[in-house]
């Protein structure tokens, strides 16, 4: 496992594509708590100084403890696409370096080789976890007026759960590198997923009655999103999850285990 | 001897095409063993089956004794068609992924680099590289678990006549040092150099398999020039001669078993005919690969 994981990291480390890209990527994680002031600065200037409802926008607790676990992980799980991109590089490079092939002719054999990829997802995932629950201290330390231990860390289960979302999809990512093996394809499948998967979802809502409505919610992509649930609705008091539910966990799995198990079979049967 | 590798009744079929078709092989410890065929006769099909980066239609092989797996090909140095790393990364760091791949020390790759003559270049990113410095460090990677076997494919693809003089050089290096090799090549003058064995495939087949040493044997053919009308009669009415053709100028003289060019002179020169011309011709690979492919048809 570790040699695999050195092995890893020497085809990462040295590929400068990769260095931009995730120390991009970094970038973005720490500026979330910037980038959701800034929208609120903005959302504040449209009532133009008023209160929202009676509500000043700029003193919702966004950032106090514990609120902000959920908060931040909500919103960090938009830039998971960048990590997505990285992960399909790495895949399609192999196969248009032909390196894979190399890989095995010298003594890989394919489960090797998969492990060593699904290994870079959980590597990628992991690092930005780490990175979330920091920025998550830090911005809560600075922004809770008040520091009470015990319930600092009530929803920190979002970290973990943020954490397997973005792993399921990574799995994903690797899924759609392994079937079309060409980076370009790859990539443009990847950014254009979300809209085609709505689209679909768009006709078949108009061809099927409406009791098909929560089927949607299951497509690949959408059930994992449903990990770490959208959280503002509370601040203008409306009833929110504010708990990893059981259902959507398993979900997530069954789909982790889907894509894996794809990509793995692809591998399998491919001639190199 | 022992059995390095044993191929039997191995098939590949791609589409209505058949790559390989029913090829059974077998390579002895310490032969350089040479794979002829013209392109697309199945030959880097065949070494990617047993490497197991394509997937047979039938057959099997088996490697050491055994059924090939990972293990078995860690005990391999094997290059197939053109050199394959990756192209950001130092000739040093290539390595390391190889020698972490097949669980062998780092320290082995300084050493194989000095060996191929990379190692002043060794961090230079891999897509710096000309032609032949890839081939050499495909070589080098090879080279790097110390091999029982080493499998390499059309290895002076490409290169000019000094890159192909020194990988000749390298592998007949290696072969002095008692190490399997097997080669699969179009070039028969470079089969006919360095190898002990050869098999010739054609259309995913077995055409011919036996020793180089052996290719230059069988009846001798020389060739006559003279200035003499009644020449091809003359050389007829010869007891040992077997035949006799006229191609480009000269006369070629097909001889019987025990013939030679030194008594056909004498002959000659008994009938008052002085030879201005007179060789023996060496019957190469080439030869004997065109004839074995003529043969097949």
């Amino acid at each position: 496992m570790i040699r695999l994981v050195r092995i890893e990291l020497n085809k990462l480390l040295n590929y400068r594509p990769f260095k931009v890209l995730s120390i991009l990527y970094a970038f973005i994680l720490i500026f979330v708590p910037i980038i959701i002031l800034e929208i609120m600065k903005w959302l504040q200037s449209l009532a133009d100084g008023a209160d929202f409802d009676g509500v000043n926008i700029m003193k919702v607790p966004v950032f106090h403890f514990p609120d902000i676990w959920q908060n931040l992980s909500f919103v960090s799980t938009f830039s998971e696409i960048i990590l997505a991109l990285i992960m399909i590089m790495m895949v399609t490079n192999e196969f248009s370096f032909k390196t894979v092939r190399q890989n095995v002719i010298d003594g890989f054999d394919r489960k090797d080789f998969f492990i060593s990829k699904v290994l870079t997802a959980v590597m990628l995932s992991l690092a930005s976890t780490i990175i979330l629950f920091l920025v998550c201290i830090v911005v809560g330390l600075i922004y809770s007026p008040e520091i009470d231990m015990s319930r600092m860390f009530k929803y920190v289960e979002f970290i973990p759960a943020y954490f397997l979302e973005v792993f399921a999809y990574l799995s994903f990512a690797l899924l759609v590198g392994f079937l079309i093996k060409r980076t370009a394809f790859a990539i443009i499948l990847m950014l254009f997923y979300g809209g085609i998967q709505g689209v679909v979802i768009g006709i078949l809502r108009n061809i099927l009655p409406s009791s098909f409505d929560p089927v949607y919610e299951y497509f690949p992509t959408r059930g994992i999103s449903h990990l770490v649930p959208f959280p503002f609705a509370r601040y203008y008091f409306q009833e929110i999850q504010d708990y990893v539910s059981i259902q959507w966990l398993i979900i997530t799995i069954v789909y982790i285990a889907i894509f894996l198990y794809l990509s793995y079979l692809r591998l399998r049967k491919s001639d190199l | 001897m022992e059995t390095v590798l044993e191929i039997k009744n191995l098939t590949k079929r791609y589409g209505r095409i058949t790559a390989v078709n029913e090829l059974s092989l077998e390579v002895k410890r310490g032969e350089v063993f040479g794979i002829l065929g013209p392109n697309g006769s199945g030959k880097t099909t065949t070494l990617g089956i047993i490497l197991d980066v394509i997937n047979s239609n039938g057959g099997g092989y088996q490697w050491f004794g055994q059924p090939g797996s990972k293990e078995t090909r860690k005990r391999v140095g094997a290059v197939l068609e053109s050199p394959i790393f990756y192209p950001y990364l130092t000739a040093v760091k290539n390595l390391e992924i190889v020698a972490r791949i097949k669980e062998v020390p780092l320290d082995n790759i300084d050493k194989v680099l000095k060996q191929v003559g990379l190692y002043e270049r060794r961090d230079y990113n891999f897509k710096t590289y000309s032609l032949g410095m890839k081939q050499r460090l495909s070589i080098a990677s090879a080279l790097l678990c110390d091999p029982e076997v080493m499998i390499l494919d059309e290895p002076t693809n490409g290169l000019d006549p000094m890159g192909i003089a020194q990988i000749r050089d390298l592998i007949k290096d290696i072969a002095k040092s008692g190490k399997t090799i097997i080669l699969a090549s179009h070039l028969l003058d470079e089969v006919q150099k360095v190898c002990t064995h050869f098999a010739v495939l054609n259309r995913g087949k077995k055409l011919y398999q036996g020793l180089v040493e052996d290719v230059g044997k069988g009846a001798q053919e020389v060739e006559v020039r003279a200035e003499h009308d009644g020449l091809e009669d003359v050389l007829k009415a010869y007891p040992k001669a077997s035949s006799v053709k006229f191609d480009s100028g000269s006369h070629i003289v097909t001889m019987k078993e025990g013939g030679n060019s030194a008594e056909l002179n004498a002959y000659l020169f008994e009938k008052g005919i002085t030879a201005s011309h007179l060789f023996t011709q060496k019957r190469t690979l080439e030869k004997q690969f065109l004839e074995i492919l003529a043969e097949s048809k």
